[in-house]
């Protein structure tokens, strides 16, 4: 019921988008999966395994939620300019950042092995960053 | 001490104008633009923070969750340790029954404790009969209340009386300061 009442993404736009998710892979081999969604925690394109057993749909609404809070957390510590938040475990990082352009209001969620370290991960979310924000500012 | 009291119920149902209208202090909120062309300008995505004291120091922290099922992984953890809900429903909404069936399943935890206001929005009577007739034919005891989540003066009726129906149970904190 949900799905039946969103704006449309165009497929031209989403397969743009998943490009630059597919790329991310190749530039960096300790991307596991990357996740793109609307702000409200729509998929917009994703890189999952198909057989992983995650749920892009779960994914997409939660990285939305970290967004938020990210957001909320740094406004009420006097932050300005909240981009993201990193998630830190034994077996690698999971990185979210908000993408906005003038229509479009985005966050990104980059799941990385245990291989990479912060540099590392912040110079490919960087990387994938600035592509989609390519890709949205020309659809815009 | 504090006490945690959640307001739930779907999307556009009045949670995020509720905890703003009762909130002392500006409450924390979690907006993202919402995609559904047809709903309002924004919608809550992790949660809604806003804190009322009221008379006897009852130190009420006041958690909204977002409405929509796809976020139902936060209900928990934001509900946890929470002492009872007030479950808000839109009544314009056309399935408003079955939004309320599902929220009071969700929150059954709550519900089976008798820690439940359902508050009724942009409601008729009928409304509020067929509300207190589906809690009846469920077997549920819960208070049904009219509450425009933009009236303050209902809405701290609404959660007095949920903190008398906890109070009923001696569990509330701050009591008798």
């Amino acid at each position: 019921m949900e799905e039946a009442n969103r704006k449309p993404v165009s497929s031209t736009l989403k397969a743009k988008l998943h490009d630059c998710l597919i790329a991310a892979h190749g530039k960096d081999s300790s991307v596991r999966y990357t996740v793109l969604t609307s702000s409200d925690g729509f998929v917009i394109a994703e890189t999952l395994d198909k057989n992983s057993g995650l749920d892009a749909k779960r994914l997409s609404a939660m990285s939305a939620s970290f967004a938020g809070i990210s957001d909320s957390l740094g406004a009420e510590c006097g932050m300005k300019g909240v981009k993201g938040g990193v998630v830190e475990s034994d077996n690698g990082l999971i990185v979210c950042r908000s993408i906005r352009s003038e229509s479009m209001e985005t966050a990104l969620l980059v799941v990385f092995d245990q291989s990479v370290n912060h540099g590392i991960a912040f110079w490919t979310l960087n990387s994938i960053s600035k592509s989609v924000t390519e890709v949205l500012n020309a659809y815009d | 001490m504090e006490n945690k009291i959640l307001l739930v119920g779907a999307m556009g149902a009045g949670k995020t104008t509720a905890i703003e209208c009762l909130s002392d202090d500006p409450p924390v909120r979690t907006e993202a633009r919402n995609s559904d062309p047809d709903g309002k300008k924004t919608t809550t995505v992790a949660l809604d923070f806003g804190r009322i004291i009221l008379p006897g120091d009852y130190d009420v922290l006041l958690y909204g969750i977002p409405g929509q099922q796809r976020f139902d992984f936060v209900w928990p953890i934001v509900g946890k340790g929470a002492l009872g809900a007030i479950l808000l429903v839109d009544c314009s909404q056309s399935d408003w029954q079955a939004t309320m069936e599902s929220f009071l399943t969700q929150f059954d935890r709550l519900v089976s404790r008798g820690r439940v206001i359902v508050a009724l929005n942009r409601s008729q009577m009928a409304d509020l009969y067929s509300a207190q007739e589906m809690l009846v034919n469920s077997g549920r005891i819960a208070p049904v209340t009219v509450t425009d989540p933009r009236n303050r003066g209902e809405l701290l009726t609404a959660l007095e009386l949920l903190i008398a129906n906890v109070e009923m149970e001696g569990v509330l904190s701050g009591r008798g300061k």
